[in-house]
């Protein structure tokens, strides 16, 4: 269906239709998978046997770029392709390799995120796969994983995230100033470098630096020809387009960008470029509005654009970002549903004067987001007490449209969380989402991906009560009163809450020496030359993200369920010890049956009838604040492997990001004292758990409030799933503004909301066919909601309904 | 001693009960009796059993309590009459077939939840609109409440169907910022065949309100066949005019059956026989009507 405007700009029917076709295409193309990328680095990597690693990288990157098949999307405006086919997945063999061959028959029978595979690729992939044996950054990984983490991994209290088998991403390139000197300027500066006296590490990164972009620039000249040569079949418009390509490839990042194609256009390739070399995802495009402003101001100026041309070119460039793909193991992708690459855009917010950001550009992309409505970019908007009403409620229309976008951060709270870990005000007020809900400051991060580990606080609630013994494996690495086994008693709260803090230590300890064995191996693995020259101050210093290059390195974990905890711990403390209506092995009990006798009914109804969080209750929210200081207080201690190695600030902070992740941990988790059945979900980031929010929008953001959600400073998750009837008048939308307005006042983080009613989400779930631009928040990102698994797309239907006469 | 309030429920982030955000309290007890009331559970001024009887799974916890009243034959059976206690009856059911309505609530407890949403009423100019049944029923202690949220300064409104006479509820009506109000029928044969009762003390106490000088809202529901004749809508807008009352707007709600599956709850028949849905809805004539009349006029969805 095509998309009515939200603005009064003019978009011709020419324009409308072409954006109608391309946005089709990028519905209807099936996902699938390209063996080129690793048939290239294969053939490269063969060659460099003895070479410095980063070399070999750089070396295989510049001969997939020189060989890889290239094409325009016909209507596009925009070009670049990161794969052989649109929405095809390269494949990332010096990453890993040996799932791909173990499970390529059963990606086309997924339940969710199902790949079609040619024969063709699987005989590639079959034929290079014994060259990787043993060579990739898993199996470095999994040579260093200790005893005690593979154990943790066997009851699911740890889960080793993507990032083990692949890259880490979640980064976002100094675009303003990339813009500003072009590729050719880095490689110039590089070969003086080279001259100047530097260690061999050095050398070898300003080489791989020279070698990766001197490759790029071939690769976008290699369009130009294309588009020469695709010219001249074209006649009329499309002709005239396809010659300006030509042009534009000819001299694109030779130097600065001259115009805002230009910008658009190197924006994309940038992101394309980061997408072919290294594995992963989030790679974002940050505060877009902001540094493409000044080229389209000079441009209008010039005459060259007007406001119709410009969405024109936005709304390509949207929609070619779902022309991107990668695929994950079957274990991963339970945890990332949708197919998504989260390559976030942000708009709004303040200046790093700290006065509103807000332009033209910020009201277009809106539009253009509008117009697109697809999962990609991932998009999201920043907002403060000065954020122009207007734009609130171009924000507030979009979201009303039912694209679950923008995301909306909070500047107050975001800013303040940055600065609380050392983050100069200028550059905390110049942070954006530099994944779902992570953020960090552009061209100023490392790669801070959360949830290189994962770990699972339903699992460790569950081996509380059972002194450390997880029930359904009984393993028990850890035992709170020192013996082992299951008993255990509490003699009041406080000595609960304390097991409570002991087996949080343990594996938190746990998670970040599995944090570590990653990042070192990353080093090697990830070493990513083209992504780290773009990063403050890596190409100062002639290292890479990996090794320390980035200016701040401020990365966190994902931890899923703190709800569920800080509602199990309050039922306890209430039950067994305020109260003493229960012990706790009738409790075991009740758990162990998963409510299911008469007895454990009982049970299970006096604890349905205490208060939960998410529903304005002080005395159940201090319980689920008091679960998050727990772990905010470990943070100190920890150290990144690049800490003392080159970065301004090395720390950990904490977020609750925490993608799909809840459902599968969920899965592994047997009933919990909150009244959760077994295998349920947990809670989803700082959300209340599914359907336990009785109370509407309000008594959910209260209860939030009570979070020291500013200290949760990589981004703290909040889901809300409103009726479209509850929108659909245009006072209602001031009332909707009034709400954000007011989670300001409340220091909420981010919000990020559905509107969509459960009739249609069923109704999709039937007839998935009729339903496929059907767009669903689903933790930070956006998903077609028929891609998801049945499990997440259940747990998506149960979040509490907001809205009513 | 406190005064207490019996209330049904509270239902925060209300958009539609005056303006902003507001928390609607639905108090209990009702002077009418619309045969298309779609909150059954609140005519009473007095605690109601719901039963869930799809969440029974036969454990006959609640014969135990309630020998007489209940039988557990393959299906759960339920004599209301005979029931001693359904305080203790609801408690019994671990699976919560059996559900209370009425909560009791001091002055105290009821201004605590309603300030709850303070900043969401400040930031949106909203407040708290008092619902039901229809709270003149407990005019008493709501006019207590009411003061308290007067000197918090939290806007107040009123939704009433004014089927009380004035003495009963003239002390609240002074005290709130905004009415909203119901007018059914101008005929009165038509309101006694529908709601149970005469009109006159309705359009009576619009003429108080009127000296008042009380803002209005006036909000209709609008029944097809039942009460959409254009007729009657315009002498209703007449004697809107006479009153001279101040309405800021007339608001159109459609009507809906979304009350239904609580009658079946409470035990209770549906009252509205006739098939509403046949009728072709009349309510672009009935907006362009009030148009002309002068006022200010909307339809909003339920």
């Amino acid at each position: 269906m095509e998309r009515n405007l939200l603005t009064n700009i003019a978009l011709n029917d020419v324009a409308r239709l072409r954006i109608h076709r391309l946005r089709k295409k990028m519905l209807d193309t099936k996902a699938s998978l390209c063996s080129q990328r690793a048939l290239l680095y294969t053939e490269s990597f063969k060659k460099t046997e003895n070479e410095p690693y980063i070399l070999r990288k750089a070396k295989a990157f510049a001969h997939t770029l020189d060989h890889m098949t290239i094409f325009i999307e016909a209507d596009s405006l925009i070009f670049g392709n990161m794969a052989s086919k649109n929405f095809a997945a390269p494949i990332y063999p010096e990453y890993s390799m040996d799932w791909l061959v173990d499970e390529i028959d059963t990606f086309p029978l997924r339940k969710g995120d199902v790949f079609q595979v040619e024969e063709k690729v699987k005989a590639d992939l079959f034929s290079i796969s014994d060259f990787w044996l043993g060579k990739t950054h898993k199996d470095e990984v999994g040579k260093n994983l200790t005893d005690e983490i593979r154990l943790a991994g066997k009851t699911g209290s740890l889960h080793l995230g993507g990032i083990s088998m692949s890259g880490d991403g979640h980064i976002v390139p100094d675009y303003p100033t990339l813009l500003n000197r072009g590729f050719r300027w880095y490689i110039d500066e590089a070969n003086k470098k080279i001259i100047e006296e530097q260690t061999i590490e050095q050398k070898s990164f300003y080489q791989a630096v020279i070698i990766s972009l001197e490759a790029a620039l071939r690769w976008i000249k290699r369009y130009g020809e294309l588009a020469e040569k695709l010219s001249i079949k074209e006649k009329g418009k499309r002709k005239s387009e396809l010659l300006d390509m030509a042009k534009i490839a000819t001299t694109l990042m030779e130097q600065p960008a001259q115009s805002f194609m230009e910008c658009v256009q190197a924006t994309y390739l940038v992101h394309i470029l980061q997408l072919i070399e290294s594995n992963g995802h989030s790679f974002c495009f940050g505060r877009f509005d902001q540094y493409a402003n000044p080229y389209y101001i000079k441009d209008v100026e010039k005459g060259i654009l007007n406001e119709s041309t410009t969405l024109e070119i936005i709304t390509h460039f949207f929609l070619m970002t779902n022309s991107t793909n990668k695929i994950r193991p079957n274990g991963h992708t339970k945890f990332s549903q949708g197919y998504p690459l989260y390559s976030n855009l942000m708009i709004g917010g303040l200046t790093p004067e700290g006065k509103d950001a807000t332009n033209a550009l910020s009201t277009l992309c809106i539009e253009a987001m509008n117009l697109t409505a697809l999962k990609e970019p991932n998009f999201a908007m920043r907002y403060h007490k000065d954020t122009p009403d207007d734009l609130l409620k171009l924000g507030a229309k979009l979201i009303r449209s039912g694209t679950g976008m923008p995301a909306m951060f909070n500047d107050a709270v975001a800013i303040r969380g940055l600065t609380d870990l050392g983050i100069p005000i200028e550059d905390a007020r110049d942070y954006c989402a530099i994944g779902c809900v992570e953020t960090g400051v552009a061209g100023k991060y490392g790669h801070r991906a959360t949830g290189m580990t994962y770990c699972n606080w339903g699992k460790l609630l569950e081996m509380l009560v059972n002194n450390g013994v997880d029930p359904i494996t009984n393993i028990q690495q850890f035992s709170i009163n020192g013996k082992s086994g299951k008993d255990i008693e509490f003699s009041n709260y406080d000595q609960l809450w304390q097991g409570w803090k002991k087996i949080l230590t343990y594996y938190t300890d746990l998670a970040v020496e599995s944090d570590a064995i990653c990042d070192r191996s990353l080093i090697k693995y990830d070493a990513s030359p083209l992504a780290s020259c773009f990063i403050q101050n890596a190409f100062e210093l002639g290292k890479t993200l990996k090794e320390g290059g980035c200016k701040y390195d401020v990365i966190s974990q994902s931890n899923i369920g703190p709800s569920v905890v800080g509602n199990s711990l309050y039922t306890m403390k209430k039950l067994i010890f305020d109260e003493q209506k229960l012990t706790l092995n009738q409790l075991k009990a009740a758990l162990s049956d998963n409510w299911q006798s008469l007895e454990s009914a009982k049970i299970h109804k006096m604890i349905r009838h205490l208060p939960k969080y998410g529903n304005d209750i002080d005395e159940v929210d201090e319980i689920v604040a008091k679960v998050f200081e727990s772990y905010l207080e470990l943070l100190p201690m920890y150290k990144t492997v690049r800490s003392g190695k080159g970065p301004l600030i090395s720390r950990y902070t904490m977020s609750t990001s925490n993608i799909t992740a809840y459902v599968p941990n969920g899965l592994e988790v047997g009933a919990t004292p909150d009244g959760r059945f077994a295998q349920q979900p947990l809670n989803e980031g700082c959300s209340p758990t599914q359907g336990t929010d009785t109370h509407g929008p309000t008594a959910v953001l209260k209860s939030v409030s009570r979070l020291p959600n500013h200290q949760v400073a990589a981004g703290q998750l909040l889901n809300m799933r409103f009726t479209p009837s509850s929108l659909s008048k245009d006072e209602d939308l001031d009332k909707f503004i009034d709400l954000l307005r007011t989670s300001i006042e409340l220091n909420i983080y981010h919000n990020q909301f559905n509107i969509v009613d459960t009739k249609t989400l069923r109704e999709a779930q039937k007839n998935p066919h009729l339903y496929s631009d059907l767009i669903v928040r689903v933790a930070g990102y956006c998903a077609q909601f028929i891609s998801l698994m049945p499990e997440a797309q259940e747990a998506i239907i149960s979040r509490s309904e907001h809205g009513h006469g | 001693m406190d005064k207490v309030g019996l209330v049904s429920n509270i239902q925060r982030y209300s958009l539609h009960d005056g303006p902003g955000i507001r928390t609607t309290v639905f108090m209990m007890g009702c002077p009418l009796r619309c045969a298309w009331c779609s909150n059954p559970e609140a005519l009473k001024k007095e605690k109601q059993l719901m039963i869930f009887d799809q969440k029974c799974t036969l454990c006959e916890e609640c014969v135990r309590v309630e020998p007489e009243a209940i039988t557990i034959e393959g299906k759960l059976k339920v004599n209301r009459a005979l029931i001693h206690d359904i305080d203790l009856l609801a408690q019994s059911c671990p699976y919560d077939v059996f559900e209370i309505i009425g909560k009791e609530m001091s002055v105290e407890m009821l201004i605590e939840e309603c300030m709850k949403d303070e900043p969401f009423y400040r930031n949106s100019k909203g407040g708290v609109t008092f619902s039901g049944g229809d709270p003149i029923m407990q005019s008493d202690f709501l006019l207590d409440v009411t003061r308290r949220l007067k000197e918090e300064g939290i806007h107040v409104a009123l939704d009433t169907s004014g089927g009380l006479p004035w003495d009963h509820w003239k002390e609240l009506a002074f005290e709130v910022d905004l009415i909203l109000y119901d007018l059914k029928f101008h005929d009165e044969e038509k309101h006694v065949q529908y709601i149970q009762s005469g009109n006159a003390v309705i359009f009576e106490n619009l003429d108080h309100l009127s000296k008042l000088g009380k803002e209005l809202i006036v909000r209709m529901i609008i029944v097809p066949g039942v009460n959409d004749q254009l007729e009657d809508m315009r002498l209703r807008c007449e004697r809107l005019k006479q009153s001279g009352a101040n309405v800021s707007l007339i608001e159109l709600l459609p009507y809906h059956t979304l009350g239904k599956g609580k009658y079946i709850r409470l035990g209770l028949p549906y009252p509205l026989n006739q098939r509403v849905e046949e009728y072709e809805s009349n309510v672009e004539n009935l907006l362009e009507l009030i148009k002309s009349q002068g006022f200010t006029v909307q339809t909003r969805n339920p």
